[in-house]
């Protein structure tokens, strides 16, 4: 009898329990210029915010981080209970490890199993872990890795480029619009005679388009669009901004702003992992400060995201130019100074054609079962893809027209009608799309 | 006049010293400047990418000396990445950038052109702007880059000999550089991504291996806005894959047309751009002397393609005459 009641109590007790959930960890990797929009998404993955020392860390200078300690900061941790729609890791914690590195090399580092250094749930503590996914503005299928095998891609959004030209004035107000055939020819050389504006044989002193690093998804889009591919050539000039002239960077050294002989520019990254892609400028906002000497040698435009761009110049996109005649925004040439919202008309109907898929590499099987993996303990259900509701990436990376929340779509959905508007647009929003990096826009 | 002649050797001083060193693709920065690449592909997996040398030692070479390159590639690798020379498409191309002097000098091209028929010289590539020219130069230089990545990718690989893949687009065995068929192919299909004025590639016949004989292509020199290019001499693809460069070749002489009046015979004759040429007669075709070695009368007007006239006065009522070339 006594037997009997035991065992009743004991089924009772298996029937009522839920199943633990282990805690899972998702280190995510890639663009820099992206970066924001994924730290914001993923406050929201949590049931309560993040709070900076308790559930949110950041990452030091040394680690790939700064003292910013926001959005902006390319090395952070944060962790927490997931919200109810990720019903697929429910019952344990949810931890996020961001470092941002660069698209391609981004991509590179989950695809071939690189281990990095990441922020961990204690202040100043660093784990080395191979990355789990990566954002990068230019699909793989445009670089050298593309994502097969294991490994998948997807669509997050649409990233708008823009040309913006340097703050130098002078002979730079020649400067009103860029061609499709100048950047086509100038891309190799690194450089343009003024002529090519002026139409006046004597202007022989030359406009520098300055590039990114080859690891740059954003010099990715840029060079596809005008049919290179990853490996062809791009002449890297760095305007030396204390002795105010152009050098050809034929090196990896690197100073944190243009100088003589160094040929990158910008951090050189954890573990010097930005000093491996060739000469050119690390980040965005590298290419961003450059534009930004005033000084009459700096004879200068660039390939920058819209975002990058907003701080060139004295107000908001001051130094925007158009391509081939045509703006990025409904407001045409009033962009430049704009405070308002952004309408891309131009890019959702096909016009304006300085724009690429944002996208996401992820591993289709789980994370734990790739080989040389390090620090994995997510299972393909439980990441998942955008196709999957409940995953992870069935709600960070999810599409939905309305947005989900803990969605990067709805976090440019949110920026949409804040000032001064959204810097990269929901793909429902597109009536127009293309099947390559920098392809054919149809319709 | 001094002054003159110091500047000269100053000038032809640093212009070896930038071009005379050999490279190879042991190191990411180790191909020279200068070194003509030969380059093959066949439309399959592979490409094979040789590294022939300074391009100054063709431009030294003596009228019609022979020099194989077989000391840069063998034909085993040859065969390695081919099975054998059919259907083959090759060219022979390199460069000199902006780190050469004189300036005048910098972004010269060296390319090769097929010869439609064997003997006959190509018309020549015609230079362009240092600007225009610097595109195809840079698209060039992805080629060793590419190689040097590629150096462990087939065993039989030197370092001056890279069997690579084929494409190099989307290809982790290319974290940089181009495949000699991307660099050459590009997005608009061909020359060097219609960056170059024509294809620089000599394509052997579907039986070539088997047919007993050899294909040409000539190598000109385009310093830029320099008119015509300089013919150097040509490359000979044999059936078994080696390639023999022959330096500023005689031409085939022709005689035109013979007149005679009196005790005079006037002989047009055309010659060639390099080469000796030797007018020879004889009054009998029994004498068991060889007709190369017949007695010279001239030595003949040479250095272009004109027809030219030599008058000839022998009072004998018959005579035979012969154009030898060396």
């Amino acid at each position: 009898m006594k037997k009997t009641l035991l065992l009743l109590t004991m089924a009772l007790g298996l029937a009522g329990a839920t199943p633990l959930m282990a805690d899972v960890d998702l280190y995510v990797t890639g663009s820099t210029a992206f970066r924001a929009n994924v730290y914001n998404a993923c406050t929201k993955l949590f049931t309560t915010p993040p709070v900076l020392g308790s559930t949110l860390f950041f990452g030091d200078a040394a680690h790939g981080g700064d003292a910013n300690n926001n959005s902006s900061t390319a090395s952070w941790c944060m962790t927490g209970t997931p919200i109810g729609t990720l019903t697929n890791i429910q019952g344990g914690a949810l931890t996020v490890h961001g470092l941002f590195t660069g698209s391609v090399q981004g991509m590179q580092t989950v695809e071939q199993v690189v281990p990095l250094t990441f922020a961990t749930t204690a202040a100043g503590v660093y784990s080395t872990n191979t990355p789990t996914i990566a954002f990068s503005d230019a699909s793989s299928t445009s670089t050298p890795y593309p994502a097969t095998g294991n490994f998948s891609e997807e669509n997050v959004c649409v990233q708008p480029f823009v040309m913006v030209k340097s703050t130098a004035g002078g002979v730079m107000t020649n400067i009103t619009n860029i061609t499709w055939e100048q950047m086509e020819f100038g891309i190799p050389q690194g450089r343009l005679p003024l002529s090519s504006w002026t139409q006046n044989p004597a202007d022989t002193n030359f406009i520098y388009i300055i590039e990114r690093t080859a690891d740059s998804g954003t010099r990715r889009c840029f060079t596809s669009q005008e049919q290179y591919q990853f490996g062809d050539p791009v002449t890297e000039y760095i305007y030396d901004h204390t002795n105010n002239f152009f050098f050809k960077g034929n090196n990896e050294s690197n100073s944190v702003v243009g100088t003589s002989p160094d040929g990158v520019v910008g951090a050189a990254g954890l573990g010097n992992a930005n000093l491996n892609w060739g000469s050119g400028y690390v980040g965005g906002g590298d290419i961003k400060n450059e534009l930004n000497y005033n000084n009459a040698n700096n004879l200068s435009i660039a390939f920058l995201s819209i975002a990058d761009a907003k701080g060139a110049g004295a107000s908001n996109w001051a130094q925007v130019v158009s391509f081939n005649g045509l703006w990025p925004t409904a407001a045409g040439s009033g962009i430049q100074g704009n405070t308002g919202t952004n309408n891309y008309a131009p890019i959702t109907s096909g016009f304006y054609p300085c724009w690429g898929n944002e996208v996401l590499v992820y591993p289709n099987i789980d994370p734990a079962s790739i080989p040389g993996e390090v620090g994995q303990n997510l299972t393909a259900t439980e990441l998942g893809s955008q196709s999957q509701p409940g995953s992870i990436l069935g709600v960070l990376d999810a599409t939905n027209n309305p947005p989900i929340i803990g969605s990067i779509d709805n976090e440019i959905s949110l920026s949409e009608s804040g000032s001064p508007g959204a810097t990269a647009i929901r793909l429902s929003e597109m009536n127009s799309s293309r099947q390559a990096v920098g392809g054919v826009i149809t319709p | 006049m001094i002054n003159k002649k110091t500047g000269l050797i100053a000038l032809l001083a640093s212009f070896a010293a930038s071009a005379l060193w050999a490279g190879n693709f042991s190191g990411p920065s180790s191909y020279a400047v200068g070194d003509v690449l030969v380059c093959f592909r066949n439309g399959g997996a592979d490409d094979l990418v040789v590294d022939a040398g300074p391009v100054s030692t063709l431009i030294s070479a003596t009228p019609n000396q022979r020099i194989p390159l077989s000391p840069y590639y063998s034909t085993s690798q040859f065969n390695t990445a081919f099975g054998n020379a059919n259907a083959v498409s090759w060219s022979a191309f390199t460069w000199y950038d902006d780190s050469v002097s004189p300036v005048s000098a910098q972004w010269t091209l060296f390319v090769s052109k097929a010869r439609a028929s064997l003997n006959k010289q190509t018309s020549p590539w015609v230079a362009a702007s240092a600007a225009s020219q610097e595109n195809p130069a840079l698209r060039m230089g992805e080629i060793p880059i590419g190689a040097y990545y590629n150096l462990n990718f087939n065993g039989a690989n030197t370092s001056t000999a890279v069997i690579d893949q084929n494409s190099s687009a989307g290809n982790p065995n290319y974290p940089f550089g181009d495949s000699y068929d991307d660099a050459l192919t590009g997005n608009a299909g061909g020359d060097f991504d219609n960056t170059f004025q024509g294809n620089p590639e000599n394509t052997t016949p579907a039986n070539f291996a088997t047919s007993g004989t050899v294909v040409r292509s000539d190598f000109y020199q385009l310093t830029p806005n320099s008119g015509n290019g300089e013919l150097l001499g040509y490359f000979e693809f044999a059936t078994d894959g080696s390639v023999t460069y022959v330096a500023y070749p005689s031409a085939i002489p022709v005689i035109k047309s013979i007149s005679h009046a009196g005790s005079t015979s006037t002989i047009n004759y055309t010659t060639g751009l390099y080469g000796t040429y030797t007018l020879r007669g004889t009054n009998t075709l029994s004498s068991g002397i060889a007709a190369t070695n017949w007695p010279a009368i001239s030595t003949l007007t040479s250095g272009d393609v004109l027809t030219h006239s030599y008058m000839d006065t022998d009072a004998s009522p018959i005579k035979f005459y012969i154009i030898t070339a060396q």
